[in-house]
């Protein structure tokens, strides 16, 4: 039951803003039903603690690895929501958010919503990849949102290749179900997870082997993992923040949980080939992201290069054997970005540029927006007491004890390149004197908590792990690491 | 399986050629529509129409026949149709490659398929071996039009016969999918479609990629749902 309202109610809300009376109405709708959605996973997550819970003959199921997924987008879509109507009141106030725009932005966030949320349901692996593909459409709707040349272009970019590496993905699917079903007894179905994780040891290595290939490919181009990532910098920087912070902080994670999802099944039937498949791709992604950032100028492209850099980190922290580590850099990468996200949005938007050599005095003109990018930065790049830098850590060494040495030093060089690149533009923002007679802009209240709680989050954890985070980090990463 | 599978099998291969020597794109669409056709066909090829009268499968079958018919040879055809009009580029531009060169690499993809189909790959019991190659080739073709084409429409097109190709692999591989997966499937790429028909028919420089867009005559439509 809890599953099918996780599903019903952003759909129920997607139709209510598609027939809402106006923006005002839209954005009334929008942070309560962000906070409704973060009530139901919260209920819903609470349900599947202790066991499992399936429904539909299984084609619907909620375990630890979903359940974590899930929270993490729970709370950055209701963060979202919340940052969305301030964000977007002020646009209608000078007549940029009309009707038509509203209902649009509001039917395609819930059903973003929603899509995301049957990601993380689906124990139908077809099911789940018409998931993925519905959250591209939604998605790439909102980026959009504003129907200019460079956002129509980013959205195209975006639909187009994500569309297209999906379609390999889907291919993947098919290959995996066909072998499955040679292996299969009666009773069981080729789509479904928990059969498939059943009958993984009788597979044989080669066929797996093949589809896990499609797959990785497919879902890592949704994941934005090099180098299949040239729509990311485009989609990510052209969306409006809100967006962004939602497309960044989870949807990426909703594409790595689809490939962790394979990664039993692969690892059972070819004794653990899954693993090694991930490091180069993990490797190539973390040095991508660290070229590019120091050659970028634009505010959010940089924030979308670390993305990819981050995305490759926690492909590679699977790699290398470490997914609860792997599973607490996410949380942490999801908290940042959203109020790195949060923060350059509104510094773009109010000083109407996004370009790092320009901007300066960012403390005098909007000392919040400014601190919280500043912070969410520097916990980006990993500098203590964030808990990146506690989640970079634990995966390094766990990677050096499994032995891939040489993996975790291109590793560190890639975080290295990634601190100097990202934090020297963002620290001449901050240095830069202001233009001549810049004024002091008004922050919304609301922005207070929205930038200052997912720090302290962050903060918190970088200097203790309680221990029952400890737990759903353990029990999500057995998942993962199921060995042969 | 019956002769009628191989038949389509040959027909769905045969367009896969057609459309990468054709320039014009109403004849690309029109192809399109007719390996749509032949998609919604190669179900009840492959069973036989036996399968209608056998009971419980009946549902399923007619409901996935007529959701690809409908779709794939009528719905997209029609809005790809609609966003070539509106968005005034009627055939390819400057094709990377010429024509004559891309028949011969779109054959000489056909024949990788049809090796790798029959010579790499094992042979699937009760399966056509026409099967896996068309699938493929027409899967690798699809590729190829996504990356060669310059307009946008050709790159919808390539993405719909990648599309094709991995569905025609899938029936071969696996008989037939969870009816929940097929209509799941089949929607999303209609509305996948109908999106990028939208952003190729909105007038943002998109129709040919990958050209200049400084030269004045760029369509320029007012920014909808601005209200």
């Amino acid at each position: 039951m809890m599953l099918w309202l996780l599903l019903a109610v952003p759909l129920l809300l997607a139709a209510a803003c598609a027939l809402a009376p106006g923006p005002r109405a839209v954005l009334a709708i929008t942070p309560w039903g962000g906070l409704a959605g973060a009530a139901l996973a919260a209920v819903a997550i609470a349900d599947a603690s202790g066991q499992p819970i399936s429904a539909w003959s299984g084609n619907l199921r909620i375990d630890a690895l979903s359940s974590f997924h899930l929270a993490l987008v729970a709370v950055v879509f209701a963060f979202a929501s919340l940052y969305a109507r301030a964000h977007f009141l002020g646009e209608v106030a000078l007549g940029r958010f009309g009707r038509a725009k509203a209902r649009r932005f509001g039917a395609a966030w819930f059903a973003f919503l929603a899509s995301m949320n049957l990601v993380l349901v689906a124990n139908n692996i077809g099911l789940l990849w018409v998931a993925m593909e519905t959250t591209t459409l939604a998605s790439a709707l909102l980026v959009c949102l504003e129907p200019d040349a460079p956002s129509v272009r980013a959205a195209w970019t975006y639909l187009m290749i994500c569309s297209v590496g999906i379609a390999l993905a889907l291919l993947g699917t098919f290959l995996l179900a066909g072998e499955a079903r040679t292996v299969m007894g009666a009773g069981t179905s080729p789509f479904l997870w928990t059969d498939l994780l059943d009958a993984a040891p009788r597979m044989r290595p080669g066929a797996v082997r093949l589809a896990f290939v499609f797959l990785l490919v497919g879902y890592g181009t949704k994941a934005g993992l090099a180098p299949m990532h040239s729509w990311l910098p485009d989609a990510h920087s052209q969306a409006p923040a809100p967006v962004s912070a939602v497309l960044s902080g989870v949807l990426l994670n909703c594409a790595l949980y689809a490939i962790s999802r394979f990664l039993p099944i692969v690892n059972l039937a070819t004794d653990g080939d899954g693993w090694s498949l991930l490091v180069p791709f993990g490797l190539l992604s973390v040095a991508v992201g660290a070229v590019f950032v120091v050659r970028e100028r634009d505010m959010k492209r940089l924030l979308a290069y670390c993305s990819v850099e981050h995305v490759g980190i926690i492909a590679l922290a699977i790699g290398l054997g470490a997914p609860a580590a792997a599973l607490f850099h996410t949380m942490n990468h999801s908290l940042a970005k959203m109020v790195a996200f949060f923060s350059a949005g509104t510094l773009a938007h109010d000083l109407g540029d996004r370009d790092t050599d320009r901007i300066g005095g960012i403390f005098r003109t909007l000392p919040l927006p400014a601190f919280g990018l500043l912070a969410s930065v520097f916990a980006l790049v990993a500098m203590p007491p964030s808990a990146v830098f506690q989640s970079e850590l634990w995966m390094a060494r766990t990677g050096i004890a499994n032995g891939h040495v040489a993996a975790v030093a291109a590793f560190l060089l890639g975080v290295a390149i990634l601190f100097v690149g990202l934090v020297r533009p963002f620290l001449g923002m901050a240095w830069r004197p202001a233009p001549q007679g810049a004024a002091r802009f008004e922050t919304a209240r609301i922005h207070w908590p929205l930038t200052l709680l997912p720090l302290a989050v962050l903060a918190i954890l970088g200097l203790w792990m309680p221990e029952s985070l400890g737990s759903v980090l353990n029990q999500a990463a057995a998942i993962i690491g199921v060995r042969p | 399986m019956t002769p009628g599978t191989d038949l389509l099998l040959l027909a769905v291969i045969g367009i896969d050629l057609f459309i990468a020597s054709s320039s014009r794109l109403r004849a690309r669409i029109q192809a399109c529509a007719l390996q749509g056709l032949a998609l919604a066909a190669l179900p009840l090829a492959v069973e036989g129409t036996g399968v209608l009268s056998a009971s419980g499968r009946v549902v399923h079958v007619v409901l996935a026949v007529t959701a690809t018919l409908l779709l794939k040879a009528w719905a997209i055809p029609l809005a790809l149709t609609r966003a070539m009009h509106r968005s005034g580029v009627r055939r390819e531009v400057e094709p990377f490659v010429s024509l004559h060169l891309s028949l011969l690499l779109t054959a000489g993809l056909v024949g990788l398929a049809f090796w790798i189909g029959t010579a790499v790959l094992p042979r699937l019991p009760g399966v056509s071996p026409l099967g896996i190659p068309a699938g493929l080739a027409t899967l690798l073709v699809g590729l190829y039009l996504t990356m060669s084409g310059r307009t946008a429409l050709t790159q919808v097109i390539g993405y719909l016969v990648l599309e094709n190709g991995v569905f025609i692999i899938g029936q071969m591989l696996l008989g037939e999918f969870p009816l929940v997966v097929e209509l799941g499937v089949l929607l999303d790429v209609l509305v996948a479609v109908m999106l990028m028909a939208v952003l190729v028919a909105s007038g943002q420089g998109i129709a040919t990629v990958r050209e200049d867009h400084g030269s004045g005559d760029a369509p320029l439509d007012a920014p909808r749902g601005a209200a």
